[in-house]
């Protein structure tokens, strides 16, 4: 087995075919590993489950005046509780053209949240038991290894998003809830905020010797950046502000959640060129992370 | 031990009288304080800076006037914000605005008032400078002054009438008594020939009276400021950041969705992202306004200097309901109403009575000035009339020659809440025939 000392990614000069078969092969590997767990359908499962109630009960919601929180007490307590968050104005507009812009997001937290730790655990479990090396010392190296996470997470990402898209359409027929292009645009700002956070799972777990640490630095970092958003939506007064809010706009450029933010605020003042910008920035930050993982690992070895 | 605790009683005593005393007695600091009025497209704001303050935010393209002044401010902990005490001290400060940053500009005070006109769509604001300021508030104290003549010209031309009336009534009375019909019949018909006197009609606007400052009108931008004295000097305390924003969006149309038997619970849509779900037990009014989209955080600032907002979020702030539009409507989807496929309603006036009995509720009516109820009354609300029904609905605001607006189109979805979600949810657990890929895969390896 090779050491830290000599990093496996610059042992050899791989051609570009060869690494993309290597990406291939591994990441039909990751996606078979997702196919046969249990809890892969588990959660997809209780994603949809959660989806369809957040639609049921917005369908309840509504009477001759419109939608209103107050007729659903389920309703009532999400109104509450990002009204707290981001204010009532922001709840307001997330509700504006229906229930779907919040529905595919918590229908899609559980499965991005099991794939980030699903590849944070396996990377670190590969990494120490010499496999990571081992598959390095063939047609392979570090960045095709990190690829193939990220093509085989991406892949599933993108079937679930699908699979949401059509179960979301489908109760929109349903009930004749307005469904399109704002609803794609949703699913698309979750693939890339996906693909963003699982870049900074790999990130996270290149800096730490242990999973478990890696899970809990993982966490530690996405809640506070989810903080640091939450923040940043604060009622300030004009002025410099407090350390914690001036911290949370320094944060947010490095934050997969304020381009999500940024791209669904601009989805919904119709700002096509926003819209891609936040997505161009979503896409930028999921290579940083990327590269800083390989980075990482090519200067830490990947023992 | 008694003693000294008496002593202590004794010593303590001041001090505490003079807490209950004093303790709600706020401190009053003299200050220069910045007096800001502006008009955001629906209504006259006014705030103020003091000196605790380091911005001030302005509407960018928009007429606002600024004046400095001396006066006694004081912090309110209860509502937890700076108020002025401007009867002890409110002394305006003269000299001149030097705003600096892009363009370096002198501003000298001008003359200033704001004209508002009363319509059935609400009120509008104008301002006017120096010369026509002064005609303004001239020619409208002008016709205050002669309405205030007719409005007693008026009265007194009553009273004599009534004074007249009584004196006749009496007359009647009393030769209806004596039995001289003939003479009484006289006098009825000379009762009957009284003429009304015709009330003064109101002047249906307001100038403000004439005020002194200086008028501020500035491109986006972020400014800084300060009073320059007549020593040509910068006075102490005038310095000033100055915020000049524009709308992210303007001139887009907003309605109000008012449910035919919900008066009191109208539902606003402010964008044309906007979907209107509703139940469909219920006609709708549509009651279009102009909007513009402001920073909520710039916005809050500018109606109140010490308020709060959210520097990522934008609002929508209504300015004024569109005046003399069609709406075109177009019905799709099942049951959607034939005769309603493709059709333009007009804007109608509509009253609205509380229907009697124990019901409580409201019902809109066409306005209609012969029915008893709605005599003397004008129209509760000018809107259009969307009848009840089922599927979609679009729609979009144009003016009389066709131009539709911008941003007025909008959906409305009448929910199929009859319909159950049980084949939903089931397919929703359509993923757990997912972990047969494992179990299969289980009993395959078990079998070899």
């Amino acid at each position: 087995m090779s050491s830290s000392a000599a990093p496996i990614g610059e042992r050899a000069q791989r051609s570009a075919p060869l690494r993309l078969r290597a990406v291939r092969v591994l990441a039909r590997r990751r996606l078979l590993e997702h196919l046969l767990t249990p809890a892969t359908w588990v959660l997809a499962t209780f994603g949809l489950v959660l989806a369809f109630l957040i639609v049921e009960g917005f369908v309840r919601s509504v009477d001759s005046s419109g939608f209103d929180f107050s007729l659903h007490p389920p309703y009532e307590i999400i109104y509450g509780i990002i009204g707290s968050a981001f204010g009532v104005t922001y709840v307001r507009q997330l509700f504006g053209d229906g229930p779907f812009a919040f529905a595919s997001l918590v229908a899609f937290a559980p499965v991005l949240l099991y794939l980030c730790l699903t590849s944070i655990q396996r990377f670190g479990q590969e990494r120490r038991s010499g496999v990571v090396d081992l598959v390095a010392a063939g047609p392979a190296d570090v960045p095709a290894y990190l690829f193939s996470f990220g093509a085989a997470d991406t892949l599933v990402v993108v079937a679930y998003l699908a699979l949401t898209g059509l179960f979301l359409a489908i109760s929109g027929i349903v009930w004749n809830l307005a469904f399109g292009l704002t609803l794609v645009a949703y699913l698309l700002e979750l693939l890339f905020f996906a693909a963003s956070l699982l870049g900074l799972a790999l990130f996270l777990v290149s800096l730490v010797r242990q999973p478990a640490s890696a899970v809990a630095l993982f966490l530690m970092v996405a809640a506070a950046l989810a903080f640091a958003e939450v923040l940043s939506f604060a009622m300030v007064g004009g002025g410099p502000g407090s350390g914690a809010i001036v911290a949370s706009w320094v944060l947010r450029w490095l934050s997969p959640f304020y381009y999500l933010d940024a791209a669904r605020m601009a989805a919904r003042s119709e700002q096509t060129l926003q819209f891609f910008s936040a997505l161009l920035g979503q896409a930028v930050l999921c290579a940083a992370f990327l590269t800083g993982a390989y980075l990482t690992a090519r200067s830490r070895g990947t023992q | 031990m008694a003693a000294a605790l008496f002593g202590s009683v004794l010593l303590l005593a001041p001090g505490r009288a003079a807490t209950i005393l004093w303790t709600d007695v706020p401190q009053k600091l003299e200050q220069v304080v910045y007096s800001v009025v502006t008009y955001d497209g629906a209504a006259l704001q006014s705030t103020f800076a003091t000196e605790h303050s380091d911005t001030i935010y302005l509407l960018a393209d928009v007429d606002s006037f600024v004046s400095v002044r001396k006066a006694f401010v004081y912090y309110w902990p209860l509502t937890r914000e700076w108020k002025i005490d401007s009867d002890t001290l409110n002394e305006q400060l003269t000299g001149s605005l030097v705003i600096s940053g892009g363009q370096h500009r002198v501003l000298l005070p001008v003359d200033y008032t704001y004209r508002s006109t009363t319509s059935r769509y609400g009120i509008s604001w104008e301002s006017y400078t120096d010369e026509q300021a002064r005609q303004e508030t001239s020619e409208y104290q002008d016709a205050s002054d002669a309405l205030a003549r007719a409005v007693v010209a008026y009265t007194n031309t009553e009273n004599r009438l009534n004074a007249e009336r009584g004196r006749l009534i009496e007359a009647i009375r009393s030769l209806v008594r004596a039995g001289k019909t003939a003479e009484a019949q006289r006098l009825v018909t000379q009762y009957n020939s009284l003429v009304e006197p015709v009330a003064p009609v109101q002047l249906g606007y307001e100038v403000r009276p004439l005020q002194k400052a200086f008028g501020v009108n500035l491109p986006q931008g972020t400014y800084s400021m300060h009073l320059r004295d007549w020593s040509g000097g910068t006075l102490e305390g005038s310095e000033k950041q100055l915020v000049v924003f524009s709308p992210l969006s303007a001139g887009v149309i907003g309605y109000d969705i008012i449910p035919g038997d919900r008066w009191t619970r109208p539902q606003e849509s402010s964008s044309v992202m906007d979907a209107l779900y509703v139940s469909g037990t219920s006609d709708l009014y549509l009651r279009p306004f102009e909007e513009t989209e402001l920073n909520d955080l710039d916005y809050s600032r500018m109606v109140d200097n010490q308020s709060l907002g959210s520097p990522r979020l934008f609002r929508w702030v209504r300015t004024r309901q569109v005046q003399s539009s069609v709406l075109h409507l177009r019905a799709e989807g099942a049951g959607s109403r034939p005769a309603e496929a493709a059709s333009i309603v007009i804007e109608q006036p509509y009253f609205v009575h509380q229907v009697p009995g124990s019901s409580l509720g409201y019902q809109i009516v066409p306005f209609n000035q012969s029915q008893p109820d709605q005599q003397g009354h004008d129209p509760s609300l000018v809107a259009f009339h969307l009848p009840s029904g089922s599927g979609r609905l679009r729609f979009y605001l144009s003016r009389p020659d066709g131009t539709p607006y911008p941003g007025s189109e909008r959906e409305v979805r009448v929910l199929r809440q009859d319909r159950h979600g049980n084949g939903l949810f089931l397919l929703a657990l359509l993923p757990l025939l997912g972990l047969g890929v494992p179990l299969l895969r289980r009993l395959k390896s078990g079998r070899t």
